[in-house]
C-alpha cells in the first residue's frame, strides 16, 4: 500500500438523543486501502459512513480527512470528495439516467456539459449500461439502478467511496452485477470502505477488516486474518451466524 | 330583437364588460399574486423551527376555517371602523389573495413533504446546496404531487370570487342578478352565467391534466 493516510477516524462518538451510536470509533485508512466493515444491524455501520461523509454531524472526537480536520471543510467540499452509495438507490426519479449522472458535476462542479456528457457515457461503459442512458430510473431492475448510482456518485470523481449494504434491497441475482463493478473500482486503487452483509465478497476483495458491534470497533485487522481466526467472541459468533 | 326574454345585446354586454372583467381580474390576481405569497409560506413553513411554524400555521388555520364570505364582510367594515379608507374592491381582492394563498400554501408544504428524505440526502451526497437541492431535485418531484389539488383550490377561488358580491362588488353572478332584477326571467340569464364560469374552468381543469400526464416521471 502507499502508506498515505487519506482518512483518520479518532474517537468518534455519535449520538442522537439519547441514543448512541457511536462510541469512541476509531480507524486509520490508507489510500488505496479497502475495507469491509461488518457486523450486526444497528451496530452504527452506516451512522459511521454518514459521519465520514458529513450528513451527519459527530458530538465527539474527530474526523481527519486528506490531513485536515472534517470541520474545517466547507460542508460541499467534503460531498464533493466523498462518494456514497445508499442501499435504496436514491437515484432522481424525474430525471433520465444520463442526466440524473451529468447533473451535479454539471451543476455542483460547473464543468461544461459536454464534458459531463462525455464523462457519464465513459462510467456508463463501465458499469455496462451505457444503452439505459436514455431510461428512466423506474425502468430499471434494483441491479441497474445501483450500478447507475455507482456511477453518479464516480462521476465527481470522489477520493473515496463509501457503499452501505448496497446489495441488501437486491433479488440474489442481481447481486453479482453490482459486485463485479465494485471489484473493478476496488482493482483500480479506489479506496473504499464497504458495510456488507456479503462475507465471501469481502473476504475475495477487500484488504482490511472492521467488526462493529453496539456502536463500537469489536474487532479489526486484515481481512482474512479476521475472518478465518477471528480474537473477539463476538466476531465468531457474528461470522459463524452469517456464514 | 330577442328570442328569449331578458338575453339581448344590451344586457349580455352588461354582463360581460361589467361582470366577466371583474370576474376574471378578481381570478388572475389571486392565482398570480396568491400563488406566489402561497408558495412563499409554504416553503418557509418546511423550513421553519416548530415555533415559527405554528405562528404561521395559526394565520393559515384562522383564514381556512372561517367562511370566505365572512372574511369579505369584515374586510368591508373594518378599514371604515380603523379609520382607513380604502376602496370595496381592494379589500375584497386582499381577502381573496389570501384565501387562495392560504389554501395554496398548504398543497405546497404537502408537495414538498411528499418527496422521500433519501432524495435529500442522496442530493446532498453528491454536493448540491439547498437552493440546488430544491430547484433540481425537490421542486421537480414536488410539482407533480401538487398539480391535482392546486386546480382544485385554483378553480375553488375563480367560483368563489362571485362571493365578493355581498360587500356590492359587480361580478359576473352579481350582472347577472342585476339583468333578472330588470327583465324577470332568470333561469336563461342563469345558464349564461353558469356556461361562462364552465368556459373559464374547463379549459384549466383540462390543462391541468395535460400538465399532470406531462410531468409523470420517464414520459415526455
Amino acid at each position: 500500500m502507499a502508506g498515505k493516510r487519506i482518512l483518520e477516524l479518532k474517537n468518534i462518538n455519535k449520538q442522537y438523543d439519547n441514543l448512541h451510536v457511536l462510541k469512541d470509533v476509531n480507524l486509520v485508512v490508507e489510500e488505496g486501502d479497502v475495507w469491509a466493515i461488518i457486523g450486526p444491524s444497528g451496530s452504527g455501520k452506516s451512522t459511521m459512513l454518514y459521519c465520514i461523509n458529513s450528513l451527519e454531524p459527530i458530538q465527539g472526537g474527530e474526523i481527519i480527512f486528506q490531513g485536515k480536520k472534517l470541520s474545517e471543510y466547507n460542508k460541499l467540499e467534503i460531498h464533493e470528495s466523498i462518494g456514497i452509495i445508499f442501499q435504496n438507490y436514491n437515484l432522481f426519479p424525474h430525471l433520465s439516467v444520463l442526466d440524473n449522472i451529468t447533473l451535479a458535476p454539471y451543476k455542483v462542479k460547473k464543468k461544461s456539459l459536454n464534458q459531463c456528457r462525455k464523462k457519464a457515457i465513459e462510467l456508463l461503459e463501465k458499469v455496462g449500461l451505457a444503452h439505459k442512458k436514455d431510461a428512466f430510473p423506474h425502468e430499471l431492475s434494483g441491479g441497474q439502478a445501483q450500478r447507475i448510482a455507482i456511477a453518479r456518485s464516480l462521476a465527481m470523481e470522489p477520493k473515496i467511496m463509501l457503499y452501505d449494504e448496497v446489495t441488501s434491497a437486491l433479488d440474489p441475482e442481481l447481486v453479482q452485477g453490482v459486485l463485479e463493478v465494485i471489484k473493478d473500482l476496488v482493482r483500480e486503487g479506489m479506496t473504499s470502505l464497504i458495510v456488507t452483509h456479503e462475507i465471501p465478497f469481502a473476504r475475495e476483495c477487500t484488504d482490511y477488516c472492521l467488526f462493529m458491534e453496539d456502536g463500537r470497533v469489536g474487532e479489526s485487522g486484515p481481512t482474512k486474518q479476521l475472518l478465518k481466526n477471528p480474537k473477539n467472541t463476538r466476531t465468531k459468533e457474528f461470522l459463524e451466524k452469517v456464514l | 330583437m330577442e328570442l328569449i326574454s331578458g338575453v339581448n345585446l344590451k344586457n349580455l354586454m352588461f354582463m360581460l364588460k361589467i361582470g366577466l372583467t371583474t370576474t376574471l381580474y378578481l381570478s388572475i390576481i389571486a392565482l398570480v399574486l396568491g400563488s406566489f405569497v402561497g408558495f412563499i409560506i409554504g416553503w418557509l413553513r418546511t423550513i421553519a423551527n416548530e415555533f415559527f411554524d405554528s405562528i404561521i400555521l395559526l394565520f393559515v388555520d384562522i383564514i381556512r376555517s372561517t367562511p370566505l364570505i365572512i372574511q369579505l364582510l369584515i374586510a368591508y367594515h373594518l378599514p371604515g371602523f380603523l379609520g382607513f379608507d380604502i376602496s370595496t374592491i381592494m379589500a375584497g381582492s386582499v381577502v381573496i389573495v389570501l384565501y387562495f394563498a392560504a389554501n395554496c400554501s398548504q398543497v405546497v408544504k404537502a408537495g414538498i413533504d411528499s418527496v422521500a428524505f433519501n432524495q435529500w440526502r442522496a442530493s446532498k451526497s453528491l454536493g448540491f446546496s439547498y437552493l440546488q437541492q430544491m430547484r433540481y431535485i425537490i421542486l421537480p418531484q414536488a410539482w407533480r404531487a401538487m398539480i391535482p389539488s392546486y386546480t382544485g383550490s385554483a378553480l375553488g377561488i375563480i367560483k368563489d370570487t362571485s362571493l365578493i358580491s355581498v360587500i356590492g362588488v359587480i361580478e359576473l353572478v352579481r350582472s347577472g342578478q342585476i339583468i333578472i332584477s330588470r327583465t324577470l326571467n332568470p333561469l336563461p340569464i342563469w345558464f349564461i352565467v353558469g356556461l361562462i364560469y364552465f368556459i373559464i374552468c374547463w379549459p384549466l381543469s383540462k390543462m391541468s391534466k395535460n400538465l399532470e400526464k406531462k410531468v409523470q416521471f420517464g414520459k415526455k
